[in-house]
C-alpha cells in the first residue's frame, strides 16, 4: 500500500509543479515550479526502485539532478539580462524589453 | 516504513510546497521550498535510501539557494501575489485526475525494499562514467562561456 500512496504523492507533487508553472507569472516562481516537477520524478523513481523493481536508476537520478541544477545557470543568466533599473521578473512585463535595443 | 510516518511526511511536504505559492516574500518562498526538499530527503530515508537522501539534499537545497540570492538581488518582495489561485486549483485538479488514473490502474506489486549503496553507484555508472565526465566538462564550459558572453554584452 505504501507504493500506492507514494505514487499518489508523486503525482500530487508533479501536479503542483505544473499548476504553478501555468498559474504563476513571476519568473522565479515558474523556475521553482519546474524544480518541484523534477522533485516528483526523483521521488517516483526512488519509490519504484525501492518497492517494486530493483533496477539501475542511478544514471536516471543523476540526469534529473543535472537538469535541476542547470536551471540555476538559466536563473543567473536571466538575472544578468534583467538586472537593469525598471526591469522586474513579471513575465507579462517582459514585452517592454522589446523597446530596449 | 510505517504508514503513519509516511502520511505525516507527505502532508508536511504538500503543505510546504503549497506555501511556495502563498508567500509574498521571495525569502519565505525559498525557505519553504528548502523545507519541502528536506522533507523529501526524509522520505528517502524512510524508504531506506540514505545515500540518495544525502545527495538529494545537498544538490537540490544547494541549487535553490541561488534562487534566494537572485530573488533578494532583484526584488525581495513581490508587489502582489503572482499566482492565480483559481487557475492553480483548476490545473492541479485536472493534472492529478488525468495522471493518477492510469498510474493507479498499473497494478504494480511491492517487493522487499532494496537499498542503493555506494558500491551500486560504481557498478551502475561505471561503464558510462566517461560520458558523465564529458557532459560535466561541456556544462562547465557552457557556463563559463555564457558568463563571458553576458559580461561582454553588458559592457556594450
Amino acid at each position: 500500500m505504501i507504493f500506492l500512496y507514494l505514487l499518489l504523492l508523486s503525482v500530487g507533487i508533479f501536479s503542483i509543479g505544473i499548476a504553478g508553472m501555468v498559474a504563476s507569472r513571476h519568473f522565479l516562481l515558474i523556475m521553482v515550479s519546474a524544480e518541484i516537477a523534477l522533485l516528483s520524478s526523483t521521488l517516483l523513481a526512488t519509490g519504484v526502485f525501492s518497492l517494486v523493481a530493483q533496477s539501475a536508476i542511478i544514471p536516471f537520478l543523476f540526469a534529473v539532478w543535472a537538469i535541476a541544477v542547470s536551471e540555476v545557470i538559466v536563473i543567473v543568466a536571466v538575472y544578468r539580462l534583467l538586472a537593469k533599473p525598471g526591469n522586474g521578473m513579471d513575465i507579462r512585463a517582459l514585452s517592454k524589453l522589446r523597446d530596449e535595443r | 516504513m510505517s504508514e503513519t510516518i509516511f502520511f505525516v511526511l507527505a502532508l508536511a511536504e504538500i503543505i510546504a510546497l503549497l506555501l511556495v505559492y502563498v508567500f509574498r516574500d521571495i525569502v519565505d518562498v525559498v525557505v519553504s521550498l528548502s523545507a519541502a526538499f528536506f522533507i523529501n530527503s526524509l522520505i528517502f530515508l524512510a524508504l531506506n535510501q540514505p545515500l540518495l537522501a544525502a545527495i538529494q539534499m545537498f544538490i537540490m537545497i544547494g541549487g535553490i539557494s541561488t534562487y534566494l540570492f537572485v530573488g533578494v538581488a532583484t526584488e525581495g518582495y513581490l508587489a502582489k501575489l503572482m499566482t492565480s489561485k483559481a487557475l492553480f486549483i483548476a490545473v492541479f485538479a485536472m493534472m492529478f485526475v488525468l495522471l493518477s488514473y492510469p498510474l493507479l490502474s498499473m497494478g504494480a506489486a511491492e517487493t522487499e525494499p532494496a537499498q542503493i549503496t555506494g558500491q551500486q553507484v560504481g557498478s551502475q555508472i561505471g561503464a558510462s562514467v566517461f560520458y558523465f565526465y564529458i557532459m560535466a566538462l561541456l556544462a562547465f564550459g557552457a557556463t563559463v562561456g555564457a558568463i563571458i558572453l553576458l559580461r561582454s554584452g553588458g559592457k556594450r
